[in-house]
């Protein structure tokens, strides 16, 4: 009998597919060996015996095969790590030459300014190396399904993803039984040209190129991801930035963050980061406050000097129901266009504290935040929960099937 | 309208697909995202929602329809390619009945396939006469649902706020399109994501938008704090007003620990035949490339948690979907009096909004859960109503104010899912070409004719890299490539428009190709762009 436990899954499959019938796409490697070579024993009549021997035969092929390509498979590894150490050398070799140009700079522009120049010359040859090694993945993908281009086995995701991360959450893709995701290989490859004969529009050559590295404009922006995280961006000229660092003794940058209070700002952060990393999140800062960014020229002196101009301002939303107890009501009737300046409105009537508790409580999701669930886009995962309100329970209970049906 | 009841259920569906549309493929991978949506939502909500119309059912219901999905159905190219989709579909369903003609399991299953498609053909052929835009607003002009807009591309409003002009832009443009597509205001709309920032409302006045959703913690963390928690909505300061979604009747659809679309009687949505069956079989109806993917026949229920499956039963899944659509509404029964009991005379409204390819792409039998559901809301009991946000305003003019926070119904709650590091590198990007354009329109008060087709196009080149898609499926890790090649060439060919006008150099040969293939917003008017 052939070992079936030497094959892949996917020959496996399509073996079992062959001598079982439908059905086997969800099964795992040992639930179609089993199946297999419960079928390969069997054999009590003529036909399944033919259909036995038509499988060992099947499965020595596919074995064979199998052999044939981990082997083909081995040697592709080898010339890929080839090309890998290859991309990696030039990718080294052309952060060398960056960080050496930066060297140079920093040398003409401070001469005892090594220490620092050396940390950011390092953070840039990692970079640099890492966007070639980027676009070597990218390479290697996109030859990878050019060749898998009108065959069997293409790995390209399943376009379900998009639906089922939207229904289901980003979990859901990840656990699905078909392939639904795929990774940024940040050099999409072109799309592949129009068959010959097919139906289809015209081809057109835009030469679209690629996005700039940046404008230069010196842009510093902010901008809120949650309550607690903002996330920053700039992208300052060189000129800008020589101009901050002009006549300071071996400068760093420093990005303060301040926070309004009331007619002024108040320092809350102060951290070190690198200039070239050009983005930075902010995060376990309060919620519910205006905030603004400056990024400031240091040095050894404590001598600082603004770089470009501040980011905007961004408010960061608030957490958990509002200290404010303010009910006001208004009338608009719907026939009455909006668009002008509506009144202040009139007090609500009493309410009883118990209601309002009771009513904030059933409001929120804190009842069901330990739950998983789906949570991409509409499911329920992830939910924000009220610090100040809790319940365990609803009082119109639990939605037990069956039950008002 | 009668107070007959107690409170309202607010039943929302969010219809949204980002525009896909590849002229110069004879087939596009994903295009398929609007093809199976066609098939497995639309067509079966139509389907519901008509014949309950032609019963004299009094349901409401409220829907999105964004504009880059009415785009879409109403592009001829798009809609004969769906047409010969269904041609395939029905031709692989006659050979399934062929293949299972001896096989008592599974032949029941394929003559449904069978007849589900060619019904499908029918409405969309004949009934509809391929135009689902306007069979949807025939049952508005019906009085049977409500229709509301979107952002004009579905962008993320909360990351781009520092540029009005921009938000605006997403707003006006959506409410112009809807306008010439249903032939009315929005009264409605469904902000991007469920993405509201303090003063997005402004916006919205400008075209008469009465209301909005937020996700539950954009009313409870709402300032000052809203009395009656989510059970009755809040006017912002200029006067839209914003609901909030119910906790409790979104989990018993979205939870995929107990929600309803998990039970194990339900059709299983990954066991396709077009990932089942023999490769040499169904190659016809797969991916060109040759790789297998869903074909729309599935033979097998969810069974449980485990690897198998039973063969799937759509009598039983039906008796399912009316025990669901019960039990849904004798908890919103009970939802509604105990809620009733303490607003003090004030009628509750749950608002359950749903993504509308829920129902029927993932939870096949979700068309047949609504379709009993409002046969049972008008005939079954007299607590509440199925209402629209627009009917509780209507009779429930005066709300308490209050301004909700910044929040999504993403992940978190926030801007997590559409600024992470996997795509906060889009915003610098989508940021300058918003400056630009808004420099543009300010630049270019009297343009000459191929100007202001180029000044349009832009305009057009800059919305649809700000769909809120790309952004998420770099989040999910689905189609990346897909996405980051749309950001980057929707970027690119603003980047050239804007210099090319620039340097007063159009390229007119490749403006008409690209106004050809980003052809969405024909009514586009650059100069709403242009600084107030």
């Amino acid at each position: 009998m052939a070992d079936f436990r030497k094959m892949t899954v996917e020959s496996l499959r399509e073996l079992a597919r062959r001598v079982l019938g439908p059905g086997q796409s969800r099964k795992t490697k040992g639930e179609l060996v089993e199946a297999l070579e419960a079928a390969a024993k069997k054999a009590p009549a003529p036909a399944v015996k033919r259909a036995g021997a038509r499988a060992r035969n099947a499965a020595g092929r596919a074995a064979q095969k199998t052999e044939k390509a981990v082997r083909a498979a081995k040697q592709a590894g080898k010339a890929a790590q080839e090309g890998a150490r290859a991309a990696a050398r030039v990718g080294k070799s052309a952060a060398a030459g960056v960080a050496e140009g930066m060297r140079e700079a920093a040398k003409a522009r401070k001469p005892r300014n090594t220490g620092k120049v050396a940390k950011v010359a390092a953070a840039i040859a990692g970079a640099a190396a890492g966007a070639v090694a980027g676009v070597a993945a990218g390479v290697s993908a996109a030859r990878r399904r050019k060749v898998g281009n009108g065959k069997p086995g293409v790995t390209s995701p399943d376009p379900e993803g998009y639906f089922v991360a939207r229904v289901r959450g980003e979990e859901a893709v990840r656990e699905a039984p078909h392939p639904m995701t795929e990774t940024t290989s940040e050099a999409p490859e072109p799309f592949p040209a129009l068959e010959e004969g097919a139906e289809g529009g015209d081809e057109y050559e835009e030469n679209l190129g690629e996005l700039p590295w940046g404008y230069g404009d010196d842009a510093f922006v902010a901008l809120p991801r949650d309550p607690r995280t903002l996330f920053l961006y700039w992208d300052f000229s060189r000129e800008t930035a020589d101009a901050a660092f002009a006549g300071l003794e071996h400068p760093r940058v420093e990005l303060r963050i301040f926070a309004r209070s009331g007619a002024g700002w108040d320092p809350v952060r102060t951290s070190e980061f690198a200039l070239e990393s050009r983005g930075f999140y902010v995060h376990d800062l309060e919620p519910g406050r205006v905030y603004r960014a400056e990024i400031h020229a240091v040095d050894r002196h404590g001598q600082a000097r603004l770089l470009g101009r501040g980011s905007n301002e961004m408010m960061l939303p608030p957490l958990g129901p509002s200290p404010v107890i303010d009910d006001r009501f208004i009338r608009i009737p719907w026939e009455v266009p909006l668009g002008r300046l509506l009144g202040p409105g009139h007090a609500g009537g009493p309410f009883s504290d118990e209601a309002r508790a009771l009513l904030a409580r059933l409001s929120d999701w804190s009842r069901f935040a330990a739950r998983p669930g789906a949570g991409s886009a509409g499911g329920p995962g992830g939910r924000p929960t009220s610090p100040a309100v809790s319940s365990p329970t609803s009082p119109f209970g639990r939605f037990v099937p069956g039950e008002g049906t | 309208m009668a107070h007959d009841v107690l409170g309202y259920v607010a039943l929302h569906l969010h219809a949204h697909l980002p525009f896909v549309r590849h002229p110069e493929y004879d087939e596009f991978l994903e295009e398929d995202w609007l093809y199976e949506a066609i098939g497995e939502t639309y067509l079966p909500l139509l389907k519901v929602f008509d014949r309950a119309t032609d019963e004299g059912i009094p349901f409401r219901i409220s829907m999105t329809m964004t504009p880059p999905l009415v785009a879409m159905l109403r592009d001829e190219l798009l809609m004969s390619r769906y047409a010969r989709r269904l041609d395939t579909l029905c031709e692989l369903a006659d050979k399934e009945v062929h293949r299972t003609r001896n096989d008592g399991t599974f032949h029941g299953l394929a003559l449904h396939y069978q007849r589900e498609f060619r019904e499908l053909r029918e409405l969309f052929n004949d009934r509809y006469r391929r135009d689902l835009v306007g069979a949807f607003r025939r049952l508005e002009e019906a009085g049977r649902i409500e229709i509301v807009t979107c952002g004009a591309t579905h962008g993320f409003l909360p990351l781009m706020q520092q540029y009005p002009e921009a938000v605006r832009a997403q707003i006006t443009v959506a409410a112009r399109h809807h306008r010439r597509h249903f032939g009315k205001d929005p009264v409605g709309i469904w902000l991007p994501e469920c993405g509201y920032f303090p003063g997005a409302d402004a916006f919205l006045a400008e075209e008469n938008i009465r209301y909005f959703f937020v996700d539950t913690h954009g009313i409870t963390d709402a300032t000052p704090r809203p009395r009656y928690g989510v059970y009755a909505p809040i006017y912002t300061s200029t006067g839209p007003a914003a609901f909030g979604r119910d906790v409790e009747s979104s989990m018993q659809v979205w939870s995929s620990e107990s929600g309803y679309p998990g039970d194990p009687d339900y059709r299983e949505f990954y066991r396709d035949v077009g990932w089942d069956l023999d490769y040499e079989y169904v190659k016809p109806y797969i991916q060109p490339t040759g790789q297998r993917k869903n074909v729309g026949i599935k033979y097998f229920r969810i069974t449980g948690r485990t690897a198998h499956k039973e063969p799937y039963d759509p009598a039983r899944a039906r008796e399912r979907a009316a025990q669901h659509a019960g039990n849904f509404m004798f908890n919103r029964e009970r939802q509604v009096e105990h809620l009733a009991s303490r607003m003090g005379g004030v009628k509750p409204i749950i608002v359950s909004p749903y993504d509308a390819e829920l129902y029927g792409h993932w939870w096949y039998e979700g068309p047949l859960f609504i379709d009993f559901l409002i046969r049972k809301v008008a005939y079954d009991q007299r607590i509440l109503r199925l209402a629209t946000p627009g009917d509780y305003l209507r009779e429930n003019p005066e709300q308490q104010l209050a301004t909700p926070p910044l929040s999504s119904w993403g992940a978190g709650g926030y801007a997590g899912v559409w600024l992470d590091g996997s795509n906060d590198w889009i915003y610098r990007h989508l940021h300058k070409a918003a400056e630009r354009m808004i420099a543009l329109a300010r630049d270019h008060r009297e343009p000459t004719d191929l100007e202001r087709r180029a000044l349009d196009q832009a305009a057009r080149e800059l919305l649809l890299a700000q769909s809120s898609d790309w952004a998420f499926i770099m989040k999910t890790g689905t189609m990346v490539d897909y996405a980051i090649r749309r950001t980057k060439e929707h970027v690119l060919r603003f980047t050239r428009l804007h210099d090319q006008l620039r340097s007063r150099q159009i390229d007119a040969e490749w403006l008409g190709h690209i106004e050809g293939k980003d052809n969405l917003f024909p009514e586009m008017d650059y100069r709403l762009y242009a600084p107030r």
